[in-house]
């Protein structure tokens, strides 16, 4: 009974994650993220026109001002500081042979604070760690990024700090497979340096990761990734990604394409298929070879209220059955103002040989400033 | 080249004769890609308030097209406004920003679209382009195709928007480029 509960606890504390990312928004012509986001490849702090579009093009309603950090009834920050943040709460229900539990708690508690001097910016995040009471350090102060980074011109940076190694698609759901299965989940960003381009056509990154050898209680790989991406008119990306990582007695590498096409302003696809071949060293070498995709069809019904539906799959030993899962899902997200949105997601999966079946719900609150 | 471009125009519908006639455009939509950086964001504005006046006369052709500016949009609300009020300033000064015209090169003609099927692509046209109270020359190049009677035209064409003393639109860290790439789409039907 205490592995049940241990085992729920589990899949309902990693659903919680640290970065936000919209890649969707390419149906919109956002084919890079640095429009909205200061980080170059996406998520966390905003840009003063990453918040004009979150009221123009992302909420069904806003009026003048609204996306402004206090709503538009505080002066606003002087232009070298810029701050935000994200407060999350989530009500999730998981279902399977063996349990079902429902828990609400709070998933993030962030705040993001942005120094910027011309070419410069230096961002760091304040917060407390999320995820229900079990959960390991919950509650305890966290800063889940930290960076320099030095914008060399329009399109070329080099940054440096903890975060995660840029790798694939940087949608907001860690607990997808492409994250969770891969070794990008929240809590395993590293310290890292990475430069790269974001171009009309092109956009490049590299990096290298350093691990956490700030904290021996977290044994992060070390090594680098490369992502290149491919602008194809207004509303379509092709990448690929490839990360050669390596820990103490393990190492791998990945790679895979990432496809984001927007067929017009309302539909929009998004997909990631990754091959890893990881090899285990012991008094045996191990190598185990597996593939983990991801592919995610949108459609916004009206400004700031979208549906999708969603597959994801994981096979990451082709040798052994059981670690076989398929995935099936649909979810809702809403926008109906600046600062605000409301998500829910519902998931089927079915993991091979061992026939577990996992239904798993959650509906998510989220204010960010 | 010019040839080629007079064929177009014949094409609409204007014959080969020594007498004036109308250019009988049915449709007409107008393009624009700036891109603003950082971040090279495509920023695009549609309209398809667009007149045609001009005529084939004396195997030449001669022309200017009205493009309403007010009818731009850019799928973005406040975009949309700010480019039309701080920039274009179409509404100030009683409405003299308010169109754009573009005048076309008299060009020579070769044959008579409105009877024979035609391909041109790429052909190089020149012209002035008169924006924002300023008249600045302009060259591009264009596609057309014509078949019994019917026929569409894509002009493209360059601009930079300080020749026109059009101010860099900057909004929210994001500055747009100096030069905007310009498409003019055009369906005719020639008369019978």
């Amino acid at each position: 009974m205490r592995s049940i509960k241990i085992f729920v606890g589990f899949v309902i504390w990693t659903l919680s994650s640290s970065a936000y990312a919209y890649p969707e928004m390419i149906r919109m012509g956002y084919v890079n993220c640095t429009a909205c986001h200061v980080a170059p490849n996406g998520g966390g702090l905003l840009t003063d026109y990453g918040r004009s579009i979150s009221s123009e093009v992302l909420s069904t309603w806003a009026v003048p001002k609204e996306e402004q950090p206090g709503h538009g009834f505080l002066p606003e920050p002087p232009a070298w500081l810029k701050f935000g943040g994200d407060i999350r709460l989530i009500q999730t229900y998981v279902d399977n042979a063996q349990a079902t539990a429902t828990s609400s708690f709070p998933m993030q508690t962030d705040l993001d604070l942005g120094l910027n001097f011309e070419k410069i910016w230096y961002v760091q995040s304040f917060g407390l760690q999320g995820g229900p009471s079990q959960a390991p350090d919950q509650g305890k102060f966290v800063s889940h990024h930290f960076y320099a980074l030095f914008n060399w011109n329009d399109e070329v940076y080099s940054r440096g700090g903890k975060y995660l190694l840029p790798y694939g698609l940087n949608i907001p759901d860690h607990t997808s497979f492409i994250k969770r299965n891969l070794g990008f989940d929240e809590g395993q960003e590293s310290y890292n340096i990475d430069i790269g381009s974001n171009s009309e056509k092109w956009n490049t990154f590299f990096a290298l990761s350093f691990g956490r050898k700030d904290n021996n209680s977290v044994d992060l790989e070390k090594g680098g990734s490369l992502q290149v991406g491919y602008n194809l008119g207004d509303t379509h990306k092709i990448s690929g990604s490839f990360a050669y990582l390596k820990n103490g007695n393990s190492q791998r590498y990945l790679l895979g394409p990432q496809i984001l096409w927007g067929f017009n302003s309302r539909w929009v696809f998004l997909g990631e298929y990754d091959y890893q071949e990881k090899s285990l060293e012991g008094a045996t070498k191990v190598v185990e070879k597996g593939v983990v995709t991801y592919s995610r069809l949108q459609y916004e019904w009206t400004k700031g209220f979208h549906s999708y539906l969603l597959h994801q799959f994981s096979y990451l030993d082709f040798t052994q059955l059981r670690t076989r899962v398929n995935s099936s899902g649909v979810g809702v997200l809403f926008y109906p103002r600046p600062h605000f949105e409301f998500s829910a997601e519902v998931d089927y999966s079915e993991t091979a040989e061992i026939n577990a079946y996992n239904t798993v719900a959650w509906a998510l609150a989220h204010y960010y400033f | 080249m010019k040839t080629a471009l007079g064929a177009i125009f014949t094409m609409m519908g204007l014959g080969v004769n020594a007498g004036a006639a109308p250019l009988p455009v049915i449709k007409g939509h107008i393009e624009f890609l700036a891109i603003g950086k950082p971040s090279a964001i495509k920023i695009r504005g549609k309209g398809d308030d667009l007149k045609s006046e001009a005529q084939w006369k004396e195997k030449q052709l001669s022309g200017k097209f009205t493009f309403n500016l007010e009818s731009l949009d850019t799928g973005i609300e406040l975009r949309t406004n700010h480019m039309k009020e701080k920039y274009l300033e179409t509404g100030k000064f009683s409405g003299k920003f308010k169109n754009a015209e573009l005048e076309l090169k008299p060009v020579a003609l070769a044959q008579d679209p409105c009877k024979e099927s035609v391909k041109v692509t790429q052909a190089p046209f020149e012209g002035t382009l008169n924006l924002h109270g300023v008249q600045h020359p302009v060259k591009g190049d264009f596609d057309a195709t014509a078949e019994k009677g019917k026929g569409h035209a894509q002009i493209r064409f360059e601009l930079n928007i300080t020749d026109y003393k059009i101010e860099i639109p900057v909004y929210l860290g994001i500055k747009v480029t100096d030069q905007v790439q310009n498409t003019v789409d055009l369906d005719w039907v020639c008369a019978q």
